[in-house]
């Protein structure tokens, strides 16, 4: 560990009470419990707190410790639990669930929106450039080419094929998503293919759905975690079957699924089925994989969405890692760009500055600023005012250069 | 296969049953009758039997109870008492022959209500009493009777617990199994009381009030009249005992939870909707059967309709008028809510809604499966899955149920009953209702029966009261072999 990471390691038990008070527990900041084991993640979390530790976090994948977000329960000691799991299923769910954009975060308490739309080449905003684009309710904030993530700049020319990101109030930025060529869709029929943890949280988070006449099948191999999925969810209909099978997802009438979350074990598997549910026709194919690699290589596949729990689980860290001026945080892709959303404080240096002024570096954007409950689309002349919650968008080089506007850790 | 804990235990039971003889002994002393003898003696032999067998059991007995063990006291406690029971009809006088005797026990026990009896009203208070009483002690089970009141049975006492009480999910109420005994037979006691109250206010003696009330809440359907409750002409009468029946044929757990003031789960229980749902179908459809084809004023039609429907589906068996003269729809409305019965964990018998809850779904979960056969469902109640292994317990306890139910038919036939009749008989003591069809209508009794018939009858009441299974395991080839 030590030869490949900077890091200090030590050898023991974690949750050993010598082992953490060697480790220096009751003077750490923070306490992150990530082994194979929930039990141990949590013991040793609750050793950490009492030892002294300031916020603790443990990695919780059993469903039957799984506290309810909603209610913000949580264990004693346990600051947070991360499910990476779950979060990556709450991740999906939010894709499936708003069909006009591929990959979103609600910010600001649900006031701020982010969306990202893919142009094609028939779309309207093809070939024209970013200062033409007339869009007073939102900020563009990053195009997404051939892997790489760019900033926009007035000159910058949105080509067919790119992923476009803009951060605007709630609800507007459908009026782009339109422009930008894509219709919105009525969910009817969701298809989940794999029923593991993942396939559970997804079917947990939309099954609501159902209430409103969305059908949503699961399909699974294994006749055990069927039933139990059956037990667990009353209106959700569960296929058993290989899916990798065509047949079964012939039989089922997979192809004329409004949305289908591809989310089994197997990252090949899971590539090659999301790739043919595209070819089928579903319209929207979101798929989750375990590692980063293939990432890469998606782009041809034409997947919607890609989700890595490892990712997903990563930023719910990050955001607690980055204090409490940070709000919350989304990242794109693997953490080669972020969305923060920063509480502007007192003694803030960007405070009263206009932001033509600002010096924002290159490789950062500030979408919007949300004030008194009101969203702003940022101008030239707009200044930061204390009490402000800052919406910005930066790439991984420019991060450490955004931080020390806001004085970020 | 533990003998001794077998016989312990069921000695147990027949002490117990011993000393409850003394009740009617006392009512016959405090109606200055002559027959209190008859049951002082009865009452000492059988509570000596018990007490002898458990001494000779009990010295260094093993008394663990387990699954097989439970079953074989179950069905011989019940034989037992049934045998026993019957020593005081015919040391009275009031039955001549040991067919007859244990069979007005066993259909007092097993609360079906059927009588040999030509003449009740001739009858001693104590005799008439006794076979009320039979009702009150087998409608709640003597087993957890005995569990509520002994020490020493708990141990094994939910083996025992689930092979008596009816339905094929048995809740408990207490983590301890002794504690749910004796909250259920709280539930009934207070039941028993609340409509003896009521009885007397409406008009009914004391004496009257306290054996019907016997009779209602056991769903047993013994009374003290030669025509049942028609001999009370009283609008409030025949609607208080309605009520109670109604009552004695829901969930017990249901009662417990609304003493509680817990009534969420009333509303929801899918079980008591079937239940409601087909007491009202039935009505509805019987009443307007009989107003189409016979004379009863509208009033008349509802009252008799409502009684008749749930006398029969909660297996009580009073009746206020002859349903044997009633319309042919009538009839075999009545014959299928024979073999419906009442809820599971109730007094009632028969096949019980509950288990036609899961038969329904689970039927219509196949019949989608033949669709869609890679469709994973499951058959929920109460918006809980039903296991697997429930389910197909449940089928064949139908299985089982009408299997005992076509050869006891083919059997009563051989013996010259009529096919009417045949079906009556058999599905009313199968069900523990009482009075059947033809024969042994409600104007009629089984003293007609020849005595080969009156046995098997009694068998049927036994099956039927304890549930097919806990009988007829007894006869599975390895019952009885050691460990």
């Amino acid at each position: 560990m030590e030869r490949n990471l900077d890091v200090m390691a030590i050898h023991g038990n974690g949750a050993s009470l010598r082992v953490l008070e060697q480790a220096g527990v009751s003077g750490a900041s923070l306490l992150i419990a990530v082994t194979d084991l929930d039990e141990v993640n949590m013991l040793s979390c609750m050793l950490a707190k009492q030892a002294g530790a300031h916020t603790t976090i443990a990695r919780v994948r059993d469903p039957d410790y799984d506290t309810d977000l909603a209610s913000d329960g949580t264990y004693p000691g346990v600051d947070v639990t991360i499910n990476p799991d779950h979060q990556a299923a709450a991740d999906i769910a939010r894709l499936v669930k708003n069909p006009d954009s591929s990959e979103f975060d609600y910010l600001a308490g649900g006031k701020v929106q982010i969306l990202s739309y893919v142009v094609e080449p028939d779309s309207p905003v093809a070939h024209t450039r970013v200062r033409e684009l007339n869009i007073a309710t939102a900020t563009l904030v990053a195009i997404l080419r051939n892997g790489d993530v760019l900033i926009p700049r007035g000159d910058t020319a949105i080509l067919p094929g790119d992923k476009v990101f803009v951060v605007g109030r709630r609800g507007v930025p459908s009026v782009f998503g339109w422009r930008a060529g894509r219709e919105a869709t009525r969910l009817r029929t969701v298809s989940i293919i794999g029923g593991s943890s993942i396939g559970y949280y997804i079917a947990r988070a939309i099954e609501p759905l159902a209430a409103h006449g969305v059908q949503l099948k699961l399909f699974e191999k294994d006749h055990d975690r069927c039933r139990a999925l059956a037990e667990a969810f009353p209106r959700l209909t569960v296929i058993q079957g290989d899916p990798s099978n065509l047949e079964v997802l012939h039989d089922e009438n997979v192809e004329s699924s409004d949305a289908a979350a591809v989310v089994g074990d197997n990252d090949q598997s899971n590539l090659l089925t999301g790739y043919l549910l595209k070819r089928m026709g579903v319209p929207r194919v979101v798929v989750s994989l375990k590692r980063t690699e293939y990432l890469p290589f998606t782009g041809p596949m034409d997947l919607d969405a890609t989700v890595v729990p490892r990712v997903s689980a990563a930023a719910a860290i990050l955001k607690i890692i980055r204090g409490d001026h940070v709000l919350s945080l989304a990242l794109l892709k693997e953490a080669r760009a972020e969305v923060l959303e920063v509480l502007a404080s007192e003694d803030c240096p960007a405070c009263g500055i206009p932001l033509r002024n600002l010096g924002v570096p290159a490789g950062a954007v500030i979408g919007v600023l949300v004030r008194g409950g009101q969203v702003i689309v940022p101008r030239g002349d707009t200044g930061i005012l204390p009490g402000d919650h800052v919406i910005v968008f930066t790439l991984e080089s420019a991060r450490e250069e955004t931080a020390r506007l806001f004085e970020l850790r | 296969m533990n003998i001794r804990s077998v016989i312990g235990s069921v000695s147990r039971i027949v002490a117990v049953f011993g000393a409850l003889m003394l009740a009617p002994a006392a009512v016959s002393l405090l109606f200055g009758e002559s027959d209190w003898t008859a049951f002082l003696i009865s009452s000492i032999v059988t509570a000596a039997v018990g007490v002898v067998g458990a001494l000779l059991a009990a010295p260094g007995t093993d008394w663990r109870i387990g699954n097989r063990e439970g079953m074989a006291i179950t069905t011989l406690g019940w034989t037992a008492c049934a045998l026993f029971g019957a020593l005081p009809f015919l040391l009275a006088g009031s039955m001549s022959t040991p067919a007859d005797a244990v069979f007005e026990t066993m259909s007092g026990l097993t609360t079906t209500g059927a009588t040999i009896l030509l003449d009740v009203e001739a009858q001693s208070h104590a005799i008439l009493f006794w076979r009320s009483f039979l009702h009150w002690l087998g409608g709640m089970g003597i087993v957890v009777l005995s569990i509520a009141l002994l020490p020493g049975l708990q141990v094994g006492g939910s083996q025992l617990f689930r092979a008596e009480v009816p339905g094929p999910l048995p809740d408990r109420l207490e983590p301890r199994i002794r504690e749910t005994a004796q909250r259920l037979w709280g539930i009934y006691t207070l039941l028993t009381v609340g409509e003896a109250v009521l009885l007397r206010l409406f008009g009914m003696s004391l004496f009257d009030a306290v054996t019907h009330a016997f009779g209602t809440v056991a769903t047993g359907g013994f009374s003290t009249a030669n025509k049942s409750l028609e001999a009370w002409n009283s609008p409030a009468i025949h609607l208080t005992v309605t009520a109670f029946m109604f009552l004695a044929g829901m969930n017990f757990t249901l009662h417990y939870r609304a003493l509680r003031g817990n009534f969420e789960p009333i509303a929801k229980d899918d079980e008591l909707r079937t239940y409601t749902g087909i007491v009202l179908a039935a009505i509805a459809l019987i009443s307007l059967d009989l107003l189409a084809h016979s004379n009863y004023s509208l009033w008349n039609t509802l009252r008799h309709s409502s009684f008749q429907v749930v006398s029969v589906i909660t297996t009580t068996g009073f009746t206020t008028v002859d349903y044997d003269v009633w319309p042919p729809l009538s009839r075999a409305i009545l014959l299928i809510l024979m073999f419906v019965g009442g809820s599971g964990g109730s007094t009632g018998g028969a096949i019980k809604v509950v288990r036609m809850n899961v038969l329904a779904k689970h039927s219509i979960r196949e019949l989608k499966r033949a669709v869609y056969p890679r469709r994973v469902t499951v058959v929920r109640l109460n918006g809980k899955a039903v296991p697997e292994e429930v389910s197909s317990a449940v089928l064949a306890f139908i299985i089982l149920y009408l299997s005992v139910f076509l050869l006891s038919m083919l059997a009563m036939s051989a013996m010259g009953l009529d096919f009417m009749s045949a079906v009556g008989a058999v599905a009313a003591t199968l069900g523990n209702i009482g009075p059947g069809f033809g024969l042994v209508g409600p104007t009629c009794n089984y003293s007609t029966v020849p005595a080969v018939g009156k046995w098997l009858l009694s068998f049927c009441m036994l099956v039927g009261r304890l549930e097919v299974y806990t009988v007829l395991s007894l006869l599975v080839p390895g019952f009885w072999r050691r460990s």
